[in-house]
């Protein structure tokens, strides 16, 4: 019970932190989305908005425990994909900060570790949250 | 499937909202990063612009390159339009490393002050990469 709450307010807390300089700055996103020569100029920009949409979604439903199950879901396939995208930029040897976290720099290397380490969390969370319910969505 | 779909139009609610109150928008088309070893090929028919800190300028730089920052704009500007000749094929901007976006910044003035036409890149590394690349 205390390992699934300090689970939660951990994932909730980077994805806030995460969302909040991304929002703030998407042109700055973007720059960073370029960086790894995957994506073209047009979803590089939609990616600016909607991904920083997403984790502040998804922090606020952990947070409050509202809607938690698609959530964790959805951030699970989502640090999937940012896995995808560190480990194609090391294997390319691509001379690149992550931009995880708007305009503080940090080490590809480390990004890929701390994204296994939410990856970890983000199923342990999964996992057990069938033993915690999520709050029931109201009834139509 | 709901609830994914609840998260997913509450992301796109947001998304859309910061896309119209947010006016640091990014560029829709246009903003090309070069790889260092492909703009140093380029060599003297791009103008090559460094954004980063005049001291830093001054500690070494890509040969002929001009020295322009965003907080120093009309300045910067002016060095620019100076230095392009009829032979000046691109304009290269780099900053400080990977991770910084004042010539990401740079590069988007740029091409608002000097028009769509110009193939203005920036250089993905930064001056680590450029001064490495330059390398015999």
């Amino acid at each position: 019970m205390i390992a699934n709450v300090l689970g939660r307010m951990i994932i909730s807390a980077t994805f806030l932190y995460a969302a909040h300089d991304k929002i703030v700055r998407p042109d700055d996103f973007q720059s960073a989305i370029l960086d790894y020569q995957i994506i073209g100029t047009w979803w590089s920009a939609a990616l600016a908005y909607v991904l920083p949409g997403l984790e502040l979604a998804c922090g606020l439903a952990i947070w409050t425990n509202y809607l938690r199950q698609a959530a964790l879901w959805t951030l699970l396939a989502m640090v999937f994909g940012f896995l995808l995208a560190v480990s194609s930029a090391l294997l390319r040897g691509l001379p690149i900060s992550c931009g995880c976290f708007g305009n503080a720099g940090h080490d590809l290397v480390l990004t890929f570790a701390v994204d296994i380490i939410l990856l970890a969390i983000l199923a342990f969370l999964v996992k057990s949250a069938r033993a915690v319910p999520s709050r029931p969505t109201p009834s139509t | 499937m709901r609830p994914t779909l609840a998260i997913v139009v509450a992301a796109l609610v947001i998304a859309v909202s910061n896309w119209t109150i947010n006016p640091h928008r990014p560029q829709w088309r246009d903003l090309y990063s070069i790889s260092a070893q492909e703009a140093v090929t380029l060599g003297q028919t791009a103008l090559w612009v460094d954004a980063r800190h005049a001291d830093r300028y001054r500690a070494g730089h890509f040969p002929h390159a001009i020295n322009a920052t965003e907080s120093h704009w009309d300045d910067g500007l002016g060095k620019v339009l100076d230095a392009i000749t009829p032979s000046t094929t691109a304009i290269i901007v780099y900053c400080d490393s990977a991770g910084c976006r004042s010539s990401h910044h740079l590069a988007k003035r740029l091409q608002s002050d000097l028009g769509r036409n110009w193939d203005i890149r920036v250089v993905t590394g930064g001056w680590p990469a450029v001064s490495a690349a330059s390398k015999p």
